[in-house]
Formats: C-alpha cells, structure tokens, sequence
C-alpha cells in the first residue's frame, strides 16, 4: 500500500514539475516567487533546463548504480547483481540517449545546428558508444557464467570514465553548453546552481522526481529480468 | 520543414513542450517493450 501511494505522490510530482516548468511565467525583472528570469539568449528555451538536465543526471546515477552491482557481482558471483547491473545499464542508456535528443533540439534553436560537436555533446557521444559496446559484448559471449563475469568487468571500467566524460572534460575544454572553459559569463547557471531560488527549487524537484522514477523503472525491469532467469533456469 | 522550424523560432515554448514530449515519448517506448517482454514471459509460463 505505501509502495503505490509512493508511486501516486511521484506521479504527482513530476506533473506538478512539468506544469510548473511550463507555468511559471518568464519576465525581464521577477518581482514574485512564481515569475522567471527572462535571460537574453536563452528566453523560453531556459524552460528545458528542467527537462534536459534531469535526463543526463538520471543517467549518471543509472551508471553509477551499475558499476555498483557488477562490483557486487563479482564479489559473490550471485546472479541477482548481474541482473541490477544490466538493468541499470539499460536504464541508463535509454535516458543518455533521451538526453542527447533532446539537447540536439535545444542546440538546433540556440546554436544553429543539432549538432555542433561540443565537448560535452561528444563526450555523451563518446558515453553512448561505451554502453552501446556493453550490451555487443553481452550479446557476443554464450556461457552464462562468462558473459557476467566479463561484462561486469567492462561496465565497472565503463562506469569510471564515466565522471570523466560527464564531468571533467567538458569542463577543461571550450566550448558551446555553459561551464566549459573560459565561459567568460559564469552563467553556468546549471555547472555551478547559479540560479534564482525559485528556478533551482524546481530544477532540484526535477532532479529528484527523475531520479525517483528512474528507480521505479529500473525496479520493474529488475522484476522482469528475475522472471525471464527464473523462466530460463526451469526450462533447462 | 522551414516553416516549421519559423514557428518553433517564433513560438520558444513550443521547443521545451517538445524536448517534454521526446522524454515521454522514450519513457513509453521503453514501457511498451518491457510490458511486451512481461507478456510473453506470461505466456511462456502458462
């Protein structure tokens, strides 16, 4: 019962973040809580903060808690790790993937093209690769046993660049999106929270609602692949 | 296609709606496999 109230109140919350992002009305000078700050440049388009930021962020943890797992895998070679692995890992990739398209939307409106090979834009590229190769490796190997053992291997070394390619490189080198080098605004407005009080109050409801429903996702998948091993081990 | 990318020019909420809908769109793509992959497990138990 309280796991479908938890459930109902997230629903809740997330149509309430994406009401509110559409809402909340953007002005030049916010005198009230409810109204924005219109940023030259960004106007309107700033409004995607609240739903392309939360995808890429969403993906950190899905990868995060893969690497976890696969550590946990092959500590105690227990098949319930390797299924949170790959669940996690498969969770994570479709919301990288969620996360390069609907950042290639807003570049195409805020600068020019969908894709202009930004740092951070190939460093989620370069991720997207890695995690694509994941799943070949999975699908290239037959013995069970083997196939975990490895793949565990490679999503805990996937899962270290990770950091890296999230967060280091696009910040070391110049480029387009906000944060990276020599962004002479500091507006890095999602890199550093620099944002009004009532933007990052809905920017962190976003994170924290995507957040959660990833692991509502990531905790039905879980079940569904318990089924399919349980299924396959009673057919051998 | 030109006319198309206009509006959305003009009309800025429109691009968030859309970067909204790309993320609902996946999410029940994503939802539809899985419940499609539950349905055949079903099956294959019965």
């Amino acid at each position: 019962m309280s796991a479908t109230l938890g459930k109902i109140l997230l629903s809740l919350w997330l149509t309430a973040v994406i009401i509110l992002g559409f809402a909340m009305p953007m002005v030049p000078e916010p005198r009230f809580w409810y109204e924005l700050p219109l940023v030259p440049g960004l106007e309107e388009k700033a409004r995607n903060i609240i739903f392309h930021v939360p995808m890429a962020w969403t993906t950190v943890v899905a990868f995060a808690v893969s690497v976890v797992f696969s550590i946990r895998y092959l500590r105690t070679k227990h098949y319930m790790e390797e299924i949170r692995t790959v669940a996690a890992a498969g969770l994570g990739t479709m919301f990288c993937i969620l996360a390069t398209m609907t950042g290639s939307l807003w570049a195409k409106f805020n600068w020019g093209s969908f894709w202009n090979w930004d740092p951070r834009e190939t460093s989620i590229f370069i991720l997207l690769l890695i995690y694509s190769a994941y799943f070949a490796l999975r699908s290239a190997i037959d013995n069970e046993e083997k196939r975990a053992t490895l793949s565990s291997v490679y999503a805990i070394i996937a899962g270290v660049t990770m950091p890296f390619f999230i967060f280091v490189m696009p910040r070391i080198m110049t480029g387009l999106h906000p944060g990276s080098k020599g962004d002479e605004m500091g507006s890095a407005p999602v890199a550093q929270l620099h944002m009004p009080p009532n933007m990052l109050m809905l920017f962190l409801a976003s994170i924290f609602g995507f957040t959660a429903f990833f692991f509502w996702m990531y905790n039905l998948k879980v079940r569904s692949l318990v089924l399919e091993h349980k299924q396959h081990m009673s057919a051998q | 296609m030109d006319s198309f990318m206009d509006f959305m020019e003009k009309n800025q909420l429109y691009i968030a709606m859309l970067v909204v809908l790309i993320n609902w769109g996946g999410i029940l793509f994503y939802l539809f496999r899985l419940d499609s992959k539950i349905t055949k497990l079903e099956k294959s138990i019965r």
